[in-house]
């Protein structure tokens, strides 16, 4: 049968995307190139492959197919079930920031992070289980200005850990310590303790900085217990201590010594680094209780864990399943858990690309703050947006879906005007500022209408899947792809013919973007990739290149969204679109899971994470796809529970 | 604006406020060694280009000496009698990763292409740090490396912005604030009071050593690493000190995201000379913008719009976007050629700065079109001191491995060794 469907495309004759199936004849083959393996079987689920244009099969020789991959993925893990191991990684700046201001017991961040899209908290509560259906909410309009600022004098960030490329910036291979950056921590430590607010900042000052006449060595203990997320070792106890009384007799003063070893704390492997203890060559080990609460804590408020924390790993009940639960469940309830919005639904939704979108000046005025000034952007707080719908989600722990297709979204009256008159948002403030550019007050608001709602369709993923002058499908596919259903298409090949950059060049020759692309992808090599991606692009044609919607293009041809997903489900617009995802969400949901999972654990997911991924998916469905079941579910998983030898023979 | 307080960097900026007895910065070398007639440090800097470069007007009709420049070298006539082209160097592509990402991540990589790490790159220590392990133990610094990413969102990964790492997985991460490369040149007392914790947070890691896997012991070797780095750092900036201070110029005053293109590449520029003018190094790089990165950026004076550098090079067949990809071109090599000539109007012994240099301009791919690694666009200013041939178009055997260069340059620097990487040899006809 792979001979009749398969052969003529990965063959010996001809090996597309590298992946060669003739020269795998005996299933031995097969399990030796499981990720083949298991792309195919993954082709056939999603009635990718043979591509359109190509014999399909009938539907009893796709199940058939389908259930010879399947049964070789089943058979490899059940013989390989050794996880990936996690690679120490050193905190990123923003988990940095979470750390210091939570183990220093501070009242705000340490420094302005640019990465904060949405800048004020006050009023996310999780614990009340409901977000208010107004929130005023600054945003990053006035980006530079504020990152300029410094909170604490002195204290300013180190550069900004970059996000792997399908993945999250917490990936041990990518982050390291090289001089430079040490030399920033080591000078950070310091500022942070010697910043002229700092007493007043900290809640410390009257306890760990204050001499209470105990031995300096059984303070220590606690706060380095804190600061290391392990059992202090009383050679190290007597090291810092050593250290504070060598301060305290250069500067005379308790308190300034006390900073010091603060300070030292601060640059310290032991505080810089997530540290867990090696185990055994291949094989798979609980962590330990200290490493599960360290885990716990940078995954779900990207921080160290608290008093709570540690008082079950000290009394030995965090590996106990429902303790764990629970724990998660107070953690999602602490306002904490807004590092989830802030930290990793900013990096799954790609949302920082959008800073530097530069929809045309001339063409898009409406994007700029004001007639005449290109650098302000009203567009920006569009990032608000998707944000608040996540942790609407999240705080009233809805169903993911909502992710997909809302009935409500957070918007300012600008914002929202912006999408019902597009044509003029900003009513008669024409030539002057025509917002606030510090706060905005974003209401919740129930839409009128099922093209909006959900992240896909906000004006912000619109926005920065665009070029300058006119929609990209490609670039919007590949974002849906990525994002939506995990599954980022290839990079590019090496021979990209570009597309002309302005829509109105191609609607003069008479033609959509959708009908230049298909003489694009007429091109043999090219047609196979973009079957997959270019029709998830379609279904958002109906948006132009800032998001908002449009019956025609300009020229006044005809748009058309229309296109099939998962290979079954026809959709003739967006909102057909929507359905065709929520008809079947255990894509989404397994998507959603995986993105989390790998953000969970800081690493990149591997085949023999499936099982777990399956297991997670399984309840999640069944759950409707609560947020807090896939949180929960995470932390319960195998993958989030143990670790991986490193092998240590090579 | 210039960081400099005068338009190029006069040996009177350094001379003011010094007495008789205290020596300038190179001084202190020469009179170290005793004689008199002392050649003064050799240094290395690389200016590396993203995305290729177009290729028409990059490379010239004429070989040999003397050659007629093309379009795009055009900048480097008022040096030509100082600098030298190469053509036919290529680095090998190795499948699986982003072309880019590896051109970049790569591209001074010192490691064969079957040495992968295990992101699927052939990263290994790139040459700069090679050459910063020998001559890195003179100077304060043992390399100092810059970029000129002002991109504010993340689109990318650390392999597309960086060129300069220990190890792979261990970036020499580069500095893209030019105050903040002025704070790490001048501000000794940051530097000092750095290494009150050393001692201590160095014991930490030794607790850690026998604790960890594998892998993990492999990242702690890096923070181990840094520390040793920094520590040494401090004990050659306190013996500096005194010479430091009264390097009289003046930190940027602008935000960088706010500064014009050419302002900003030419402030990094004039840092980088300062600190290899000054001997606090001898090996620095400057990445003038990162692989791929398709966001729009604006070129003052250049383009009425932002550009995307990148989707440009994918788009080369259509004669305009080839026409403004070559304006682009010349932007930056006009910036080369102004960070060249301001070398090489600071005196130093019998010649100048740039001299003493190789100042090597280059790129990861040659075309970006379709992400060739063959016949890289390379240029070097300086003669090391007058070891180089100059004036002088140098067409190489095809498939040269630009590793050979990078083998030559480190024998030059007093590196010993006859291999790199993929390399098959030193490069022929390098030397003069």
């Amino acid at each position: 049968m792979m001979k009749q469907y398969c052969f003529r495309c990965h063959g010996v004759k001809k090996v597309k995307g590298k992946v060669n199936l003739e020269v795998l004849v005996k299933r031995a083959d097969f399990l030796k190139h499981i990720e083949i393996t298991q792309h195919a079987a993954e082709m056939m689920a999603k009635a990718e492959m043979p591509p359109e244009d190509e014999k399909q099969p009938t539907k009893a020789e796709r199940a058939k197919l389908a259930h010879f991959f399947d049964d070789l993925v089943d058979e490899y893990l059940q013989s390989n079930t050794e996880l990936e191991p996690v690679v120490m990684r050193r905190l990123n700046r923003y988990e940095y920031n979470n750390a210091v201001r939570d183990l220093l017991q501070l009242r705000g961040d340490i420094y302005p992070l640019p990465e904060k899209v949405i800048r004020s908290s006050n009023y996310f509560d999780p614990s009340t289980g409901r977000m208010p259906d107004s929130v005023n909410a600054g945003n990053r309009t006035l980006g530079k200005n504020i990152v300029e600022k410094q909170i604490l004098k002195g204290v300013d960030p180190f550069a900004i850990d970059l996000q792997a490329e399908h993945g999250f910036n917490n990936q041990g291979e990518q982050l390291s310590v090289p001089p430079i950056l040490l030399e920033s921590l080591l000078k950070l430590g310091r500022a942070i303790v010697n910043s002229p607010e700092f007493d007043g900042y900290s809640g410390l000052r009257n306890t760990l900085f204050k001499d209470n006449g105990k031995p300096v060595e059984t303070r220590l203990r606690t706060f380095l217990e804190r600061a290391f997320r392990s059992p202090v070792e009383s050679q190290v106890l007597k090291r810092y201590a050593a250290f504070h009384a060598a301060e305290q007799k250069r500067t005379g003063l308790y308190s300034q010594a006390m900073k010091s070893v603060v300070a030292a704390v601060l640059a310290s492997p032991k505080f810089i680094y997530v540290v867990e203890s090696k185990n055994g060559i291949g094989k798979m080990a609980p962590a330990s209780d200290y490493e599960l609460a360290q885990r716990l804590a940078l995954f779900l408020w990207s921080s160290i864990p608290d008093e709570s924390l540690m008082a079950a790993v000290r009394k030995g009940e965090l590996r106990n399943s429902e303790v764990l639960e629970a724990q998660v469940r107070r953690m999602l309830n602490d306002h904490r858990s807004r590092a989830l919005s802030e930290n990793f639904a900013r990096q799954w939704l790609r949302l920082d690309q959008l800073i530097t979108a530069v929809p045309d000046f001339d063409r898009f005025q409406v994007y700029y703050s004001r007639i005449g000034c290109e650098q302000w952007k009203f567009g920006l707080q569009t990032m608000v947006e998707p944000l608040l719908l996540f942790e609407s989600v999240q705080v009233e722990d809805r169903s993911i879906m909502l992710f997909v297709d809302s009935n409500y979204s957070y918007r300012s009256d600008e914002l929202q005007a912006w999408y019902t008159s597009p044509e003029n948002p900003f009513e008669s403030k024409e030539n002057r500022n025509r917002f606030s550019t510090h706060t905005q007050n974003f209401h919740k608001r129930i839409l009128g209408n099922r093209r909006e709602g959900g992240v896909i369709t906000t004006a912000a993923v619109l926005t920065m899947t665009a070029t300058p002058l006119r929609t990209s499908p490609i670039k919007r596919g590949a974002w849906v792809a990525a994002t939506i259903f995990n599954d980022p298409p290839p990079p590019p090949p090496d021979v990209v013919p570009e597309i002309e950059a302005d829509d109105a060049a191609i609607e003069a020759r008479g033609l959509t973007i959708r009908e230049r692309l298909k003489q694009h992808a007429t091109d043999q090599t090219c047609a196979s990739c973009h079957a997959r991606i270019d029709p998830l692009g379609f279904a958002l044609e109906s948006f132009d290149p800032i998001g908002r919607w449009r019956e025609k293009y300009s020229s006044g041809l005809p748009i058309d969204s229309s296109g099939k997903l998962f290979g079954e489900a026809e959709f003739k617009d967006i909102e057909a679109f929507k359905d065709a995802i929520l008809e079947r969400p255990e894509k989404f949901m397994r998507a959603f899971t995986e993105h989390l999972l790998s953000y969970a654990l800081g690493r990149e997911l591997k085949i023999t994470d499936k099982p777990s991924i399956d297991k997670i998916t399984r309840r999640v469905v069944a759950d409707h796809g609560r947020f807090s079941t896939v949180v929960v579910e995470i932390a319960k998983s195998i993958p989030f529970r143990h670790k991986t030898g490193q092998n240590e023979s090579k | 604006m210039n960081v400099l307080r005068e338009k190029q960097i006069p040996r009177r900026t350094f001379l003011r406020g010094c007495g008789a007895a205290l020596a300038l910065p190179l001084l202190d070398v020469m009179q170290a060694s005793g004689a008199k007639s002392v050649q003064p440090p050799k240094r290395v800097a690389f200016f590396y280009t993203p995305n290729g470069v177009a290729q028409t007007a990059w490379h010239p009709a004429e070989t040999g000496h003397n050659f007629a420049l093309s379009r795009t070298l055009q900048p480097l006539e008022p040096l030509r009698k100082k600098i030298s082209l190469f053509t036919n160097l290529d680095r090998v592509k190795v499948p699986g990763t982003d072309g880019h990402a590896q051109a970049g991540a790569c591209y001074l990589s010192t490691a064969a292409p079957d040495e992968l790490s295990p992101a699927g790159y052939p990263l290994k220590r790139t040459i700069d740090q090679v050459i910063a392990d020998t001559v890195g133990k003179a100077t304060p610094f043992r390399s100092l490396e810059l970029s000129c990413n002002s991109f504010t969102d993340n689109r990318e990964s650390v392999y597309f912005d960086n060129i300069s790492w220990y190890g792979h997985g261990h970036v020499a991460r580069s500095i893209k604030d030019p105050r903040k490369v002025f704070e790490r040149l001048f501000n000794v007392q940051e530097h000092r009071a750095n290494g009150s914790v050393l001692d201590l947070v160095l014991a930490d890691a030794e607790d850690l050593q026998g604790k960890l896997g594998r892998l993990d012991r492999y990242k702690l070797d890096d923070y181990m690493d840094s520390v040793r780095t920094v520590e040494q750092q401090i004990e050659r900036i306190t013996k500096r000190q005194v010479d430091i201070r009264d390097i009289d110029i003046e930190e940027p005053e602008k935000l960088w995201t706010t500064m014009r293109r050419d302002e900003y590449i030419q402030i990094m520029g004039d840092l980088m000379i300062i600190a290899l003018q000054t001997d606090l190094t001898r090996v620095s790089s400057m990445m003038v913008a990162p692989e791929r990165w398709s966001t729009p950026l604006m070129f003052e004076d250049v383009f009425v719009k932002p550009i995307d550098h990148h989707g440009w090079t994918h788009n080369q067949k259509n004669t305009g976007v080839l026409g403004d990809l070559e304006k682009l071109d010349h932007f930056h090599m006009r910036q080369f050629a102004r960070i060249s000539a301001k070398m090489d109007a600071i005196q130093e012994g019998e010649g100048t700065l740039l001299d003493n240099m190789m100042f090597t301009y280059g790129s990861g791919l040659s075309s970006g079109m379709l992400h060739e690694c063959t016949n890289l666009p390379t240029v070097i200013a300086g003669s090391a001191g007058g070891l180089l041939k100059t004036n002088r178009h140098e067409q190489h055997a095809k498939g040269t491995p630009i590793a050979n260069l990078w083998v030559s340059m480190a024998q030059i620097m007093g590196v010993k060794t006859d291999r790199l990487g993929d390399s098959t040899g030193s490069l022929k006809g390098f030397l003069a």
